[in-house]
């Protein structure tokens, strides 16, 4: 049964770590094939999906209704499906040496009951008296209800032969280090070095899994102990710290009124339950222990569930310390069946209270090779489930006794539980993964979707001219360098004769041809020219900053368009201040390539015709002064002007402003007043300004990393009254591969059903290979 | 309205306008509920006029034993059922005494009669209250539990010795804050509290079993005090564990008297005088419970929130950093003043140096220009009243951006910068409530106000004048620098006057004497000669004036002193907000309610310290 076994997780592991369940779809809207994309199995997916970054966290974010629908993040199930993939494996291929974990209240007895099953060198130091009261000093097992003798540690207690069992300790080593990512530290044979070992709480430092001193709460690193008595029952005992313990001196420390003392404490329970839990899929049985006064408690039932959900079919043992002897076995038999007839326990235990003068005949003779000289007395424990539980002081037959129970208990049994619990764990946890990586790829499907409509209406947002009628909204150029180019180039080809002089105009055209960003510097005007123009370019930049004309967009404008259309919250620009930053950075990178890329421009003639009405209206007395002084000192300032949308403070920007707006613009700093738009020759823009928004749209989808649309899905913007479909850009794709690139986790991925078919197929194929 | 229900309902109709119907906020709503329970229990105490004592614990701690212990007739206390066993539980409310609580809810409470002679004697009638254990498996009855502990001022907090370090005591304690408690331990087991002697009686043990117990208590103490501060902690009653014992009359008798002792330094009026801190702990317990709940469940509101003090925390600094940050403006108005300082604190006496330390100051940076124009060179007549126009025009506009720089920069910026958090709080808030807000709410008008700005722009102006006073330059220096000036001065051009008057008195005096005076003997000195003179004796002391002038205004001077400025500027910023003299004020319900809601523990933390 194993090897098939083994075989079928070999062969899950490789469905799950290897074969394509949802590959990434490609650009022209086929999935990806599996080799192409190693990333899209389950494990690569839910590893992606807690990686994600945390701008697409989508607990905190999403809105009442979808967190309705998400119960549980992806996050939460990538490691749980690698330890009981692990376990799994690991349990299939374990030697038979049943691990029975002895938890449960605080202060239960757990110690106490761990004592029964050792042998007197065990207990106490080789050499030791055990018939004296110097035993309870000299004792390695750490009893006792003061907080000194409180057990805040795991102890293994394994048969002494298995020190020697090369299988069993590499099998034991090996598991060590996956739970607890070290391997144990040896119990000391001097009691009181043993006592400091159980009852240790402060961090101190081990040497980790990889052979590192590292600082370690005593608490993940177990104890390991041998004994000779337990060779005969053939099972290993772990003494388990209870899951109660709060109060401990560190929360001392804890500032008045700064934190709470009583959360710090419930943290720190909190802490060690969830390390047992951890140290649970070490176990081949559980022995639940807890005091009579404790059955009630809800920390009985947290425990049993715990154990029920992660062990499903491993034997759950329960034993009900201290019993006030006022009690018949009956009736706590009852009271337990009652209580925790839905745990399926396999067992139920009893001990009476020792103390105390009444009803000393309900104490039972104990056996002869009870430990019964140890002070103070061991607890009793007896089988009370069965019909046929007798109540003492009539005899408790010999199997009855729980130190009988190791030899009642079959390791093959207890090892063949662990493996039905492992392979139904990880049955559990497969499921559950898939349903939730399908989950989360619809989403992040969904919220590329959105993202893409995000972008394309944050750009729309300062693209419409606010002046057009809202019914009918008009776009508004971007002045790129080549729309720019081309108004230098018309200006020099349609300059009159007595704007010739100087041949200005020429080296204004010649610079703008050359390089349109260095026009200035290369120009070397005399200072008092370029303070004019200077002067001029500071005033339009003030109207543009104030949207008097046109409109200038920063990368943290941007980013604010973007937050504003960003309703869900999906890129977190208001999320943390560094994903801001990150957001504005690819903001820039995306303005920065856009000047550097769009290839838009517009109608030369159109452009022509306008320039040339401009010299046309220019007044006489500006045409004589220019006619006499160099035309640059009438030119620099509307240089200047034009040469705004790239000279804004170092970075670059977006400026939209129609061509019209730009020249009326120029011509008014340099004192002229053109006669109004209306009269101006006709530009069409429109078409220009659509290929501007639809190559911006691109680009910075791509420098958030995101892939773009769909070309066949492609992005509806709503302007106006109609809807319009912006088509896909002609701009090379160069999505940004930063590794904090907002938009890396958007990935559009297909399901592949048959992939999730097979590793069903596989889940069920184990679960018969077990019957 | 009374504070605590106020407190209530501002943080219910905060969190409903904040977060609508989402969990958290429904969540926060079934808290105020609860604290609305909380405060009328112990306002009310269900309308039992005698003080009451309830016993709380987890489960299975005795708490029912200890309540039979103050019942002294046996038929009642064996009422009162205490065991492991289900029929043994208590999963009522037993109110136990002579009166019974208004409104009984017979599901969840039932009333156990009891004289008050037949009670234990605590030297006034009393109400006993028994409840479930905390930790009780039955949710109902770990919920009668819970509800429960604000009855009663008196709390007699249970636990097993073998239970001490567990966290649920912590809680507990917490849930007792304001209230008198009394620790109870039970089941301390014989050999901790005594130990047999030689004949075989029970003596004070001190054994390290009982060197243990008593430390152990010492620290369950003080985790105790440390959970619930505000809890007046009584010392501890120690209850041996009578099975063990054998004699549970004995030891209940014990128990008695260690709760007289406890209480009868004090009565049980002024120990159930503890509404007001119970009140006070129940509102710092709910206010505390909403922080933690946005902090987790809502962190985004906090944020928004904080970015929005943020954006308003660092605007006055950036105020001022533009207008002083440059120390142009600061260098300007500092020069201006020392140059104040300098001609009014010399004496009019002192011609001419008063007068050429006017013209020094006023054409600073051209003084090059000055000596050249006294040439007669035209063009640097022109440079000089040019410096002189824009020396003047700098030191108006310094002292027009420190007299209104700082109130016109942060009003310009006030717009600029916290529209921006203020949209981004919107979008936050549609976002926790999965709504769309309408795009023109969001960017609606600015509804946030920066208080203290014009304190700002005055005390901007104090800290400068006092900087510069701390800085003045003494009267009696500045009177000897223009006494020697003058001195230098009227000693070269004593020389020609002095020649002058002499040949003026000597023509005079032969007029006087003489018949037929000569009037050219008379002196008719010729103004070339008085302006050389005077030119000669005024270059000294220009020179002087310089060189005073260039000290006092010296650029390590002027750095300094802007430094100083600046530094003290920036520290009056920190005092201003510091103070609560400028902060943030809000003109929308739903920024107040964020602000209210995200300061509810820092608010808790700061009236307590209190």
């Amino acid at each position: 049964m194993n090897r098939n076994l083994q075989q079928l997780l070999t062969e899950l592991e490789s469905l799950l770590r290897s074969v394509s369940l949802a590959p990434r779809a490609l650009s022209g809207g086929s999935p990806a094939s599996a080799p192409l994309d190693p990333g899209s199995n389950l494990m690569a997916l839910l590893a992606q999906s807690s990686a994600r970054h945390p701008s697409f966290a989508e607990s905190s974010w999403i809105p009442a209704e979808r967190s309705e629908r998400i119960r549980e993040p992806a996050d939460s199930f990538l490691e749980p499906l690698n330890e009981a993939l692990t376990r799994a494996k690991a349990i299939v291929e374990s030697p038979v040496c049943p691990i029975i974990a002895v938890l449960g209240m605080l202060n239960a007895g757990k110690s106490s009951l761990v004592a029964t099953f050792l042998s007197d060198a065990g207990r106490a130091p080789a050499g030791g008296a055990v018939s004296d009261q110097t035993v309870s000093e000299q004792k390695r097992v750490l009893i006792g209800s003061a907080n000194a003798e409180g057990t805040h540690r795991f102890v293994l207690w394994l048969p002494e032969s298995w020190k020697t069992h090369p299988v069993i300790c590499g099998y034991l080593s090996q598991q060590f280090r996956q739970v607890f990512g070290c391997d144990g530290e040896v119990l000391s044979d001097d009691p009181v070095e043993a006592a400091r070992q159980y009852n240790a709480i402060e961090p101190q430092y081990f040497t980790d899994a990889a052979g590192k001193k590292s600082l370690r709460h005593p608490i993940d690193v177990p104890l390991i102990a041998t004994d000779p008595k337990l060779d005969q029952l053939g099972i290993a005992l772990m003494d388990c710290p209870d899951v109660q313990t709060g109060l401990m001196n560190r929360g001392m420390d804890i500032p008045r009124h700064r934190a709470r003392f009583e959360e710090a404490s419930a943290s720190v329970a909190e802490s060690r339950f969830a390390v047992l839990q951890k140290a649970s899929s070490l176990c081949s049985a559980f022995m639940v222990v807890l005091p009579a006064n404790a059955m009630h408690d809800q920390t009985v039932s947290k425990l049993l569930r715990m154990l029920e959900a992660r062990m499903p079919h491993v034997q759950r043992l329960l034993a009900v310390n201290r019993v006030p002897r006022r009690y018949l076995v009956r009736e706590i038999g009852d009271e337990v069946q009652q209580l925790y007839h839905s745990a399926n326990l396999r067992r139920v235990y009893m001990a009476y209270n020792f103390d105390g003068p009444h009803h000393r005949e309900r104490l039972p003779p104990p056996p002869e090779d009870f430990p019964h000289l140890h002070e103070p007395p061991l607890p009793l424990f007896f089988r009370i489930d069965g019909d046929s539980a007798l109540q003492p002081p009539s005899p408790i037959p010999d199997t009855e006794w729980m130190i009988r129970l190791g030899s009642q208990l079959e390791g093959n049994t207890l090892l063949s539980d662990a493996i039905r619990s492992a392979v139904a764990t990880l049955s559990v946890q497969t499921s559950r993964s898939i349903t939730c990586a399908s989950q989360w790829v619809q989403e992040q499907n969904q919220r590329s979707r959105d993202i893409h409509q995000v972008i394309a209406d944050a750009c729309l947002d300062f693209s419409i001219d606010p002046t057009s009628a809202a019914t009918n909204p008009k776009l508004r150029l971007q002045a790129s360098r080549k729309i720019v180019q081309q108004i230098a180039d018309s200006l020099e080809k349609t300059a009159p004769w007595w704007a010739k002089p100087g041949r200005w105009v020429q080296r204004i055209a010649s610079a703008s041809k050359q390089s349109v960003g260095q026009a200035t510097s290369w120009l070397r005007m005399p200072d008092w020219v370029n303070e004019r123009g200077n002067a001029v370019g500071q005033w339009i930049r003030g109207r543009f900053h104030r949207g008097e004309t046109g409109r200038v967009i920063t990368a943290d404008a941007l980013c604010d368009y973007l937050a504003k259309r960003d309703r869900q919250g999906i890129l977190g620009i208001d999320d943390q201040p560094v994903q801001r930053e990150i957001i504005r950075d690819a903001c820039q990178r995306a303005i920065d390539r856009f000047q550097m890329e769009s290839a838009t421009q517009l109608d030369q003639n159109q452009i022509d015709a306008l320039t040339q009405r401009m010299w046309d209206e220019m007044p006489v007395g500006k045409r004589v002064m220019s006619s006499l002084a160099p035309a640059g000192i009438l030119f620099a300032p509307l240089l200047a002007v034009i040469m705004v949308p790239l000279d804004f403070g170092g970075s670059a920007v977006l400026v939209f402003a129609s061509l019209k707006e730009l020249l009326f613009a120029g011509a008014a700093g340099v004192g002229l007043v053109l006669a109004s738009s209306d009269s101006m020759p006709h530009l069409a823009e429109s078409e220009s300004a659509w290929q501007q928004l639809v190559d911006l749209v691109a680009i910075v989808t791509d420098e958030l990393g995101i892939a773009r649309p769909d070309p066949d899905r492609p992005i509806h913007v709503h302007l106006g009254n109609s809807t319009k479909n912006l088509s896909s850009s002609s701009l090379p794709i160069k999505r940004s591969e930063r590794s904090d690139a907002p938009g890396g986790a958007l990935v559009v991925r297909y399901w592949n059903s048959g992939t999730e078919e097979m590793i069903r197929n596989c889940l069920e194929a184990m679960e018969r290979a077990q019957n | 309205m009374s504070p605590a229900i106020l407190l209530a309902d501002e943080i219910e109709s905060a969190a409903k306008r904040l977060l609508g119907q989402q969990p958290s906020s429904l969540a926060i709503q079934q808290w105020c509920e609860e604290y609305r329970r909380s405060v009328a229990d112990i306002t009310n105490g269900r309308g039992v006029s005698l003080p009451s004592i309830a016993i709380i614990g987890a489960k299975g701690q005795g708490k029912t034993w200890i309540a039979r212990q103050l019942v002294l007739d046996e038929q009642i206390a064996a009422s009162l059922p205490s065991g492991v066993l289900s029929t043994e539980a208590t999963t009522r409310l037993h109110w136990i005494g002579s009166i019974p609580p208004d409104a009984m809810d017979v599901s969840r409470e039932l009333f156990v009669p009891c004289p008050a002679h037949r009670m234990l004697d605590l030297g006034k009638p009393y109400l006993v209250i028994d409840t479930p254990g905390y930790t009780d498996d039955d949710r109902n009855a770990a919920a009668i539990a819970k509800d429960a502990l604000a009855l009663a001022p008196i709390k007699l907090l249970v636990a097993r010795r073998d239970q001490l370090r567990s966290a649920i005591h912590a809680q507990l304690a917490a849930l007792t804050e304001g209230a008198v408690c009394v620790p109870v331990v039970t089941c301390v087991p014989i050999r901790e509290l005594f130990a047999p002697d030689s004949s075989g009686n029970h003596k004070q043990s001190e054994t390290s079993n009982a060197v243990s117990l008593r430390s152990d208590m010492e620290w369950y103490a003080a985790a105790l005090a440390a959970s619930a501060p505000a809890t007046r902690f009584l010392e501890p009653i120690l209850v041996a564990d009578f099975e063990a014992d054998g004699d549970e009359s004995r030891v209940g008798l014990e128990f008695g008297k260690d709760l007289k002792d406890r209480i009868s330094g004090e009565t049980l009026e002024s120990m159930s005088a503890t509404k007001a801190s119970r009140m006070g702990a129940a509102g710092d317990r709910l206010q505390h419970r909403v922080s933690q709940l946005l902090d987790t469940q809502v962190p985004q509101l906090s944020h928004a929130v904080r970015r929005l003090h943020e954006a308003a925390d660092a605007l006055p600094t950036q105020a001022i950093e533009a207008v002083l940050g440059s120390k142009l403006v600061l260098k300007s108005a500092v020069r201006d003043r020392i140059r104040a300082e300098l001609i009014t604190g010399t004496s009019l006496i002192w011609f001419p140096y008063r007068t050429l330390l006017s013209i020094l100051g006023f054409t600073h940076g051209a003084w090059d220009r000055l000596l050249l124009s006294m040439t007669g060179s035209i063009p640097s007549i022109f440079g000089t009243f040019v410096a002189w126009a824009r020396n003047l025009s700098s030191a108006r506009e310094a002292n027009r951006g420190l007299s209104e720089g700082i109130r016109d920069q942060l009003n310009r910026q006030i717009q600029d910068r916290l529209q921006p958090a203020q949209q981004q709080f919107y979008r936050t808030i549609d976002r926790i409530r999965g709504s769309v807000r309408e795009s023109r709410a969001v960017d609606s008008e600015l509804s946030v106000r920066l208080a203290g700005v014009d304190e700002l722009q005055s005390q901007a102006r104090e800290v400068f004048e006092y900087t510069l006073e701390r800085h003045r330059i003494s009267r009696w220096l500045l009177q000897s620098l223009g006494a020697i000036a003058s001195i230098l001065f009227w000693a070269l051009m004593a020389g020609p006057i002095l020649a002058v008057y002499r040949q003026y008195f000597a023509a005079t005096y032969q007029a006087w004497i003489e018949s037929s005076p000569n009037l050219s003997s008379f002196p008719s000195p010729s103004a070339s000669m008085l302006l050389t003179s005077f030119m000669i004796s005024l270059f000294p002391v220009l020179i002087l004036a310089m060189l005073v002038m260039g000290w006092f205004q010296r650029a390590s001077r002027l750095n300094s002193l802007s430094e100083e400025i600046y530094r003290d500027e920036l520290k009056k910023v920190d005092e201003l907000q510091r103070t609560g003299v400028i902060d943030l004020y809000y003109d929308d319900p739903l920024l107040e309610s964020a602000e209210y809601l995200v300061n509810l523990d820092r608010a808790a933390n700061a009236k307590t310290e209190t």
